[in-house]
């Protein structure tokens, strides 16, 4: 017998179907043209969505990205984590200076790998590299001037593997600084 | 507390360096790697390894090689080589710039484990991915310009019937020198090459000595040489360069 309480307004089900069959994070203006709504009943609607699923549900409607994904609730990490290996998933894993040069990119962007280097006091093309590859940080034009080296700035998926919704969400390094 | 016992010089490491960039000491007289034996034989006594000190050493040392590389030059100014911002080029201001960097790295790796306990929906697909970055505004330049060369065309066409839309691309210059053009200098540098094993960078101009041409032979030739096909020597500055078969 279906559980009258958790039923779901037409509009929240419809929004839920988006999310559910989308795997990355949709934005509130996409999903405003595509339920023909303005972006402000959106809002509204997925923040409705998100208080819903916060109770009795084993998932979560998250903010990440500049957009809105449905995820698994941290509690059933371990559980569900067990059927994504299972199913030979693993975890992307990011070395320390993998994370030490993804965080000057992040608070210097766009920038250029020598000035990325001049930061990190060693060399990191290879890093950077990897980090492309893994599409991390993306080339974002060039600087003008000798050379004309590329421009690297962190990219959306960076955004989406590292939960946040947009770069301003990270501490300043101010901050950073402070934190003694 | 490390300190050297070598000929020459008693004490610690702080007071050779400054003695040697005051000029009181010869660069000469002191051996680096006698430097490096004995720190290494301080440290396996003291079985430790102590981060900060051993920081501090490599500070040192490399100030002293840099000094000694430096006086293996004939250098006019030697004495420019510790200007004032370079005496007081600590390893801690280096440390403290690097440092909020270390904490964002530990934040974001905080984010991530976070992150990582929570799971989105999988996708068989795959989310597409690019790894063109430029290449992707140079599409849309390209499509923008293509697009534009069209209306032109159409509408000069419309506008001058008789006339040939081509002539309106007149004074634009070409782009010189491309990749298609590397790749067919490269062909005639290795016939050349063929021939005669090694030649001067004159000989391999001829008489095509156009700005845009040398240009073309020099990017050909680095190309060459980055693939070791070819050894480029210039003996002396502003003098000829000899290229010869690797």
């Amino acid at each position: 017998m279906c559980r009258q309480h958790n039923s779901l307004n037409p509009g929240l089900a419809v929004l839920e179907a988006l999310l559910f069959s989308s795997p990355e994070p949709l934005a509130e203006e996409r999903i405003a043209l595509l339920m023909e709504e303005n972006n402000a009943t959106i809002g509204k609607l997925l923040r409705e969505l998100q208080k819903h699923y916060q109770q009795e549900h084993g998932l979560r409607v998250v903010r990440l990205a500049g957009g809105w994904q449905v995820v698994t609730a941290p509690e059933h990490h371990d559980i569900v984590e067990k059927l994504r290996s299972q199913a030979g998933e693993e975890k992307l894993r990011i070395s320390k200076a993998a994370l030490e040069t993804l965080a000057v990119i992040a608070y210097n962007q766009p920038v250029t790998r020598s000035e990325i280097e001049e930061i990190r006091n060693v060399r990191c093309d290879r890093v950077v590299d990897t980090l492309l590859r893994f599409g991390l940080v993306r080339i974002a034009g060039r600087r003008k001037g000798t050379g004309n080296p590329f421009l690297y700035r962190t990219t959306d998926f960076f955004l989406e593997i590292f939960g946040i919704n947009s770069i301003t969400d990270l501490p300043t390094l101010e901050e950073l600084q402070e934190e003694e | 507390m490390f300190e050297i016992e070598t000929e020459g010089f008693s004490g610690p490491l702080d007071l050779l360096c400054e003695l040697i960039e005051s000029g009181s000491l010869d660069f000469a007289q002191i051996r680096l790697s006698e430097i490096v034996f004995l720190y290494t034989t301080y440290l396996r006594k003291k079985e430790e390894l102590p981060l900060n000190e051993i920081l501090h050493f490599l500070s040192l040392t490399s100030r002293l090689l840099h000094g000694k590389a430096f006086s293996l030059f004939p250098s006019p100014k030697n004495e420019d080589l510790w200007s004032e911002d370079e005496e007081e080029f600590p390893v801690e201001r280096v440390v403290g710039l690097y440092k909020p960097y270390r904490k964002a790295a530990a934040c974001l790796e905080e984010l991530l484990a976070e992150r990582q306990r929570c799971f989105p929906r999988i996708s068989h697909e795959g989310a597409l991915f690019f790894d063109a970055g430029d290449l992707y505004m140079l599409g849309m330049i390209w499509w923008g310009l293509l697009e534009e060369y069209q209306k032109r065309k159409k509408d000069l066409s419309e506008e001058f019937p008789g006339d040939d839309p081509e002539d309106f691309w007149q004074g634009v210059p070409t782009a010189i020198p491309e990749e298609g053009q590397v790749e067919s200098r490269m062909e005639e540098l290795r016939r050349l090459l063929e021939k005669e094993r090694s030649l001067s960078f004159q000989d391999l101009l001829g008489d095509r000595t156009s700005k845009a041409f040398v240009v073309l032979t020099l990017l050909a030739l680095l190309e060459m040489c980055r693939k070791e096909e070819v050894l480029i020597i210039q003996k002396e500055v502003f003098g000829n360069i000899h290229v010869s078969s690797a």
